[in-house]
């Protein structure tokens, strides 16, 4: 499975500033896209790949905490490097707070940048990776009927065929079909298998 | 008997020849005597002639009398008494005013001789006051003729007999009046004189007395009179004035030398009064500075005597000054060192921004310049950056030099909008630290002004300054600073800044100007009154008012430049 390209959005609305960072990252090999303004930024659609948010924390109009804030609203997950002036400790911890992957002081050295930037691209992978993955299950979940859902639900929960068929009220072998319906839906080898990946959207479970 | 009366008559006549000669001797000698007369030796020689005209007539007592300018009352000049009157008999020796003797008064203010042979024919009741008189201090008969000199107070010459009556013949009345109008004449020219003299010494007392140095200088550039207060001034007499005439230009500071060559010393009669300043050295080699001012003298048919000047030692005052001036400016200088500590943020930002570009492009270029890339053109069109931001960031630094300098006012045409966009940017990261969004109204055809950039830059942070922190309590959305520029007369251009804050109490609207009062914990109490007085320094006016919604706004105006109308 190819993935999209990873690629590293810069929000910054000095110019000179904005280009240099475009620049030194795409030397570095980095896909770049760059935004003068937070609201410009807010208007593109949610980029699906590995990204990072290069943001200047200060901005007229939307600073940069703002954008984070929107972002999270709009349930827009990226992994926001936050780029900090002088003496602004007490952003960068609100910053921190709200989910930021890390910040860099003005002027930083171009490895701090890279590495923040990198991990920045890593952690958002991961955590794209994981809302794929379980957008992938949800989908094998909801494929589910009523029954074979309900089977599912005590069979991770532990309970025996018997003991399904009875709190159901259906014969067991009726269950032993269910599960292996759901096996095949659910596409787990085994039983572990299929904990595992309940666990993974045990909160999706329990919104539900 | 008949040759007896005709020895008589004969005799009566060769006296009367004799008598008429001898008159006449008399009265030319006196004329002469009278013109060369020094003006105090006149009034013993009126008393002579009042004697020698009273014994010719064989009177008892003669006598001057002057009346005042109203002719209200009278006063005895002079008096001449025969041996053997007493002097004690005259009440009235000095004054004698127009309700004591009205009928007197109004014979002779008439210009009517009073001729009164015998006082009996006073007793009517229109002259009894006179006629009392005259029977208490025992005279029988008296003559007073009015004579008016012109341009002169209305004098009397006058004879009484004590111990007879007398017929006063035309004669003795022509003769009287001779001899009256020749004094007259000779105490109202002693008059005048004495009046000359009298202010001779009022103008003199008034120029040699004056604490400042004065002097009328001729146009060929000598001293017609030049004031005592000189040798106080300069150390230099006024003989040493007079006798070297570029003294004074001489013992000016060479550095102040073009301010007294450029003040206008032409030859009109219509100059202006002028006044310049300028140091002289004294002569025992202190500096003190002057005030000089001067104006042509004309003449009342329009001519021209030269220039009356007046020069001040003003060195107090000037010391005062500078000290003041001096004093200002540290405060002015303090105040602008307080505003860049709280813009220390900002400014640091400002030259992070290029500074951080800059490494990023370098870095970028050892990329393409190193390994498979190899892009040239991107590295040379990185080094044009790094160039550009280069400048950009010694322009902040030159900046910040120029806000720390300490330089005095240097004034520039500029434009307020410029100064405004400046300013705003500079305080870019205070305002957003503060959650303060700002707005600008600026007028695009605002005239130039003539101000000193720095200055008013320092006036326009600290009003940002002030406004964002009057809103530090107030909900955020609310929150707005709204920076305004407009023309706001034929004359000047206007600055606002308006807050949403809290407002100026009344009872802080007029001190908040005064230099040390602060409402702020920590606050100098300096900015305000710095603002003003750097405002006032351009010629303009700088003042608060509350907004008829929420918090304040300050406003300044400045003249617009010369040879610039709206």
């Amino acid at each position: 499975m190819t993935e999209i390209e990873p690629t590293v959005f810069i929000v910054d609305d000095d110019e000179s500033v904005r280009k240099s960072l475009s620049r030194l990252l795409k030397s570095a090999g980095n896909k770049v896209e760059t935004y003068s303004s937070a609201i410009e930024f807010l208007k593109r659609n949610p980029y699906e790949g590995p990204a990072c948010l290069l943001l200047d924390i200060r901005m007229p109009e939307l600073s940069g905490l703002e954008l984070q804030e929107a972002l999270a609203k709009k349930n827009h997950t990226i992994s926001i490097v936050f780029i900090t002036g002088h003496g602004s400790i007490p952003l960068s911890v609100q910053a921190m707070k709200a989910g930021a992957v890390d910040f860099i002081e003005k002027p930083f050295e171009e490895q701090t940048l890279l590495d923040a930037v990198n991990l920045a691209i890593k952690k958002d992978r991961s955590a794209k990776q994981k809302q794929a993955d379980i957008r992938k299950i949800q989908k094998r979940i909801e494929s589910l009927t009523r029954q074979e859902r309900k089977v599912f639900t005590f069979v991770v929960s532990g309970l025996l065929n018997k003991q399904i068929a009875s709190e159901l009220g259906i014969s067991e072998r009726t269950v032993k079909a269910h599960r292996a319906q759901v096996m095949r839906k659910i596409q787990a080898k085994s039983l572990a298998d299929l904990v595992r990946l309940a666990e993974k959207i045990q909160d999706y479970l329990s919104q539900d | 008997l008949l040759l007896l009366h005709q020895h008589r008559l004969r005799r009566r006549t060769e006296y009367q020849l004799r008598d008429s000669l001898q008159f006449e001797q008399k009265l030319s000698k006196l004329s002469s005597e009278f013109i060369n007369l020094s003006s105090e030796k006149i009034d013993a020689k009126v008393i002579d002639v009042l004697a020698w005209i009273g014994q010719l007539m064989q009177a008892d007592r003669s006598h001057m009398f002057r009346f005042n300018w109203d002719r209200t009352e009278f006063r005895i000049t002079h008096l001449w008494e025969a041996e053997g009157v007493r002097k004690d008999n005259i009440v009235f020796p000095g004054l004698v005013v127009k309700d004591a003797f009205p009928w007197l008064f109004g014979n002779l203010v008439n210009g009517k001789d009073v001729i009164v042979s015998d006082i009996e024919i006073l007793s009517s009741e229109k002259s009894f006051n006179e006629y009392q008189y005259c029977r208490e201090i025992g005279i029988q008969s008296f003559i007073i003729l009015p004579i008016q000199i012109e341009s002169a107070p209305l004098c009397a010459i006058g004879l009484d007999f004590i111990h007879q009556k007398n017929a006063w013949p035309r004669e003795v009345q022509d003769r009287l009046r001779i001899m009256g109008e020749i004094v007259a004449n000779t105490i109202v020219r002693r008059h005048a004189e004495k009046k000359s003299e009298v202010a001779k010494i009022r103008y003199r007392t008034v120029a040699d007395f004056t604490y400042d140095w004065e002097y009328w200088e001729n146009d060929g550039g000598t001293f017609e009179y030049v004031s005592p207060s000189c040798k106080r001034i300069t150390g230099y007499t006024i003989e040493e004035f007079k006798t070297t005439p570029s003294l004074l230009k001489d013992i000016i500071l060479p550095k102040d030398k073009a301010i007294w060559e450029s003040h206008y010393h032409g030859s009109g009669t219509k100059a202006k009064p002028s006044d310049i300043q300028f140091r002289i050295k004294r002569k025992d080699g202190q500096i003190r500075w002057i005030e000089h001012v001067c104006q042509p003298v004309a003449t009342t048919d329009g001519g021209r005597l030269g220039i009356r000047a007046s020069n001040r030692d003003i060195t107090e005052r000037k010391q005062a000054e500078i000290n003041a001036q001096r004093h200002r400016e540290e405060l002015t200088y303090i105040s602008r060192m307080t505003t860049l500590g709280e813009l220390s943020a900002s400014m640091a930002h400002e030259l992070n921004q290029p500074l951080t570009a800059i490494l990023n492009n370098a870095n970028a270029a050892l990329r393409f310049i190193s390994g498979d890339l190899k892009d040239f053109d991107e590295v040379n069109e990185i080094l044009h950056d790094i160039i550009k931001d280069n400048r950009r960031a010694s322009s902040i630094i030159k900046k910040l030099r120029t806000l720390m300098s300490k330089k005095k006012l240097e004034f520039l045409r500029v434009n307020l909008n410029e100064i405004v966009k400046d300013v705003v940017r500079l305080t870019d990261r205070e305002t957003a630290n503060r959650d303060v969004p700002v707005f600008l109204d600026l007028d695009n055809d605002l005239p130039h002004i003539l101000g000193d950039v720095i200055h008013l830059e320092q006036v326009i942070i600290n009003l940002i300054l002030n406004g964002t922190e009057a809103m530090a309590t107030i909900d955020h959305q609310l929150r707005e600073l709204k920076i305004l520029t407009m023309v706001h007369d034929k004359n000047h251009v206007k600055v606002s800044v308006s807050d949403q804050g809290t407002g100026i109490e009344e009872v802080h609207m007029i001190s908040i100007f005064e230099a040390f009062y602060t409402t702020k914990p920590g606050g100098l109490g300096i900015g305000l009154s710095i603002c003003r007085s750097i405002i006032e320094a351009h010629g303009g006016r700088l003042w608060a008012e509350n907004n008829p919604d929420r918090g304040a706004t300050v406003s300044f105006t400045v003249p617009v430049a010369t040879g610039e109308s709206v």
